[in-house]
């Protein structure tokens, strides 16, 4: 039985920015809710703090509350608001 | 009438001038273009030409296949916190894409350096426990000939995401 599973984030437009990568490969403890995974990203991009309040967050393709359990091989979007003219 | 019958004369006359001086009966004719001639053109193995005109003017052109390619430079660096004990070679890193130069390699924080063909690109690695691993943006996407990207993979040793 796994104790840990991998996920991938992937960072979009700004929270691209803000953490100067396209996507991060981490190993998480099973059971890890989005939430969860979230504090850890702003422990890691104190830049994406502030951000964390109003973006959406997608699982494989997704938009899901930040409840969501994660399991493994999951495919996390990090979706910060877009604006544009 | 005469006029009438010495412009139509004129006329066919003209027409058929470019047609009975030449072998090709549709544009221009090269046959007696000796602007030319005295190129001296050679061809090398490797898919260069030389050319030199006759004022003594050379130039080259290549069709060597490596021209047809993008690079990409993949460099891997480790955060080890004083804790972890990985080396980049430890990291083994694969290469998806067109006909690239090299498809799996162990990592180096020099670089590696890799010829793509033109298309989507995407570069993953071997996970090790405790390490976070950050792709740069040039990690993913795509590529034409002759451009140029640098893709930069950190892993970071971060044990307080593992359970105790």
């Amino acid at each position: 039985m796994l104790s840990t599973i991998h996920v991938n984030v992937l960072y979009f437009a700004g929270a691209k920015e803000a953490t100067g990568v396209r996507m991060e490969s981490m190993e998480l403890p099973k059971n890890t809710a989005v939430k969860e995974l979230l504090s850890n990203l702003s422990m890691m991009h104190p830049k994406i703090r502030d951000m964390l309040n109003i973006i959406q967050i997608s699982v494989n393709y997704e938009v899901v509350d930040k409840g969501t359990i994660l399991n493994e091989g999951d495919e996390v979007g990090i979706l910060p608001p877009i604006s544009g003219g | 009438m005469k006029l009438f019958a010495i412009l139509v004369l004129g006329v066919i006359l003209y027409c058929s001038a470019p047609l009975a001086g030449s072998g090709s009966s549709i544009g221009i004719n090269h046959d007696n273009d000796t602007s030319h001639s005295n190129l001296s053109n050679s061809v090398k193995q490797n898919g260069s030409e030389n050319y030199t005109d006759p004022y003594g003017n050379s130039s080259s052109f290549s069709s060597n296949s490596n021209e047809s390619k993008g690079w990409l430079m993949v460099k891997i660096t480790v955060n080890n916190e004083g804790i972890g004990n990985k080396k980049p070679s430890d990291f083994t890193i694969n290469i998806h894409a067109n006909d690239p130069s090299i498809a799996s390699f162990p990592g180096s924080s020099s670089g590696t350096e890799i010829k793509l063909g033109m298309g989507m690109y995407s570069v993953s690695q071997s996970r090790i426990p405790g390490y976070i691993s950050s792709f740069s943006a040039d990690c993913f996407g795509g590529i034409m000939s002759v451009e140029s990207r640098n893709c930069v993979i950190t892993n970071t040793y971060n044990k307080s995401l593992l359970p105790s």
